[in-house]
């Protein structure tokens, strides 16, 4: 690089301040706790009942969102009606939330006497406090990071293509799932990559709404916070578990997206590993 | 045919369905698709056409023959390919191909259907220079071999004197005028069919003659002759293949000739466009070189009354 030798030198300062900020605490969990007792600690019943539970959890919320959020992404995406934008606007809402609120109110809506829940309970179906509890919180905040993907990718498939699909003979039906569909694909994925991460890591509704009990609704994060005082070394490993998964997630997606870069018009939401060339 | 902006891609969009007019109707023959009146808008996969996009909008994801396959009933697709010839595209992606390729890709798909109607839009305008006279050519070819009603939508005189039969002028949603090519430079309608058709306009005051015909007084002090008749405001249009150029005063009376200096010389293939002040007459490149014409150069652009039409005022 040529001239600007002392901008570059505060661009440079900025970024290894922010860069070290961020790795800290990965290493320090790499570290802090020996890394070969990490496989006897995660075959504690407490972490095999947690992961048992987010797993659960997490596959039930992940398939309400994507079977859904899809749907919902392409009427909102495609449709010009009334109330879109304020449409729009609730789904994005979790977003800017506080879980704790989203979790409370869950309550206030699902728990005993709330606005549906005495109905609920009338018919004996009881939600807070119970795994279906964990399926609704990580849904409720899950949930826009997948849709809001979805509208982006479903707009970013060039209009023309539809419309040459319906003067084709394919009805709506069949050009949403031959054309819009396949075209959207790296940006559905790309969306489903964000709200799984974010529903894995799920704990402020969860606790506020589904309680942290062993088994039930204790999922990965609560046992983490429960692990905190108990056994450190534990928290600690529950950690690196959850680190390892996050990043392998964000690394398979950046491979697929790559791979699928040529064939695809939708925006990726995370930097492109080779955007540096030229 | 018609500038942009004047309606023609939404008159194609209305008659394959993706959008629906306010009032009128749309049939095939007898079979109605469309009538404001009478409630009926049938959705576009219920209407027999074929429409070719102005940017082809082939399926990215699909191979050639998938794309070509795609419609509903399509049936020969390979056959149709070997005729457009572009069977060796077969199993291309269509960003592998070219401007050239797409558009037969295009048609193949948008004839595999059988429709009874076929609608092009700006089949030519995603091409660059060199390959539209060829896709033109080949597209003369394939329509005259099909038989098939089909309406092209073009901002092009040259795509529409190549493809048409008959050709209507649209101005802000408005047809002007509706004619054969020849029928359309015999007599424009009005100044604009005239321009858009590639002809002079130039604007002046009309007085009726005894003897037929009128006198037109140019807004640039020259007084032509015209061998239709007229009065007032009028615009007379000339085109430039009927307009001759001479380096001196012509001798015969009875001829309209404009003087001033040569304002642009512009080849085109054989022939010279060559302009003086607002007008533009078109000339042999060989006669040109013979005349010795330079720009600056004094010279006269002659033509007869005949070929000074007039038209509804510029």
């Amino acid at each position: 690089m040529r001239g600007g030798g002392a901008f570059t030198v505060l661009l440079a300062l900025a970024a290894g301040i922010a860069l070290t900020f961020l790795a800290l605490p990965i290493v320090a969990l790499f570290t802090e706790v020996p890394l070969r007792r990490v496989p006897d600690l995660l075959r504690d019943p407490a972490v095999r009942d947690a992961i048992a539970v987010t797993v659960r959890t997490n596959a039930i919320a992940n398939v309400l969102i994507v079977v859904v959020g899809t749907p919902v992404g392409y009427l909102l995406a495609t449709r010009a009606f009334r109330g879109r934008t304020l449409a729009i606007t609730l789904v994005e809402l979790p977003l800017v939330l506080p879980p704790a609120v989203a979790g409370i109110g869950l309550l206030a809506a699902f728990g005993a006497g709330g606005l549906v829940g005495t109905r609920l309970n009338e018919a004996g179906i009881v939600i807070p406090f119970t795994q279906w509890a964990v399926v609704l919180a990580v849904t409720f905040v899950a949930s826009p990071f997948y849709v809001r993907q979805a509208i982006t990718a479903f707009e970013g498939v060039d209009r023309s293509l539809v419309d040459a699909a319906r003067t084709l003979g394919a009805s709506p039906a069949r050009t949403f799932a031959r054309i819009s569909l396949p075209l959207a694909t790296a940006g559905l994925l790309a969306g489903w990559v964000l709200a799984f991460a974010r529903g894995v890591g799920e704990f402020g509704a969860t606790i506020v709404f589904a309680g942290n009990v062993k088994g039930e609704t204790q999922t990965l994060t609560l046992a983490i916070y429960e692990q905190l005082d108990a056994n450190f070394d534990l928290a600690l490993a529950i950690g690196i578990l959850l680190v390892v998964l996050s990043g392998s997630v964000l690394l398979s997606y950046k491979m697929l997206s790559s791979w699928r870069r040529s064939s695809s018009t939708s925006p990726a939401p995370f930097a492109r590993t080779s955007s540096m060339s030229g | 045919m018609g500038p942009s902006g004047a309606g023609k891609t939404t008159v194609l969009r209305a008659i394959a369905g993706l959008r629906a007019p306010d009032r009128g109707r749309i049939a095939l023959g007898d079979d109605v698709w469309f009538d404001a009146a009478a409630k009926v808008d049938r959705p576009p996969e219920a209407r027999s056409v074929g429409l070719v996009f102005q940017e082809y909008a082939l399926f990215p994801h699909m191979t050639v023959r998938r794309n070509v396959g795609f419609g509903a009933g399509a049936t020969g697709v390979d056959a149709l390919l070997q005729r457009l010839g572009i069977a060796h595209l077969a199993d291309e992606r269509p960003g592998h191909l070219s401007g050239g390729e797409r558009q037969r890709v295009a048609l193949a798909r948008a004839l595999a259907r059988e429709p009874g109607a076929l609608l092009l839009d700006e089949p030519l305008s995603a091409l660059d220079a060199h390959t539209r006279a060829s896709v033109r050519a080949h597209l003369q070819d394939v329509l005259a071999q099909l038989a098939l009603p089909t309406l092209i939508v073009t901002h092009d005189f040259r795509d529409a004197t190549a493809l048409a039969d008959r050709v209507g002028v649209i101005v802000d949603g408005r047809l002007r005028q509706v004619a054969t090519v020849a029928e359309l430079v015999r007599h424009p309608r009005d100044a604009f069919v005239a321009r858009f058709t590639g002809g002079n306009v130039l604007g002046g005051d009309a007085r009726p003659l005894a003897t037929g015909g009128a006198e037109v007084l140019l807004d640039g002090g020259t007084t032509v002759r015209s061998a239709e008749t007229g009065k007032g405001r009028v615009g007379v249009a000339g085109y430039p293949w009927e307009i001759e150029v001479a380096t001196a005063p012509p001798a015969a009376n009875g001829v309209n000739a404009i003087g001033g200096a040569i304002d642009g010389l512009d080849p085109e293939g054989d022939r010279v466009r060559v302009r003086v002040g607002e007008l533009v007459a078109e000339c042999d490149a060989r006669e040109a070189e013979r005349l010795g014409l330079r720009r600056g150069d004094r010279a006269w652009l002659v033509f007869g009354p005949e070929s000074a039409r007039l038209v509804g005022a510029a």
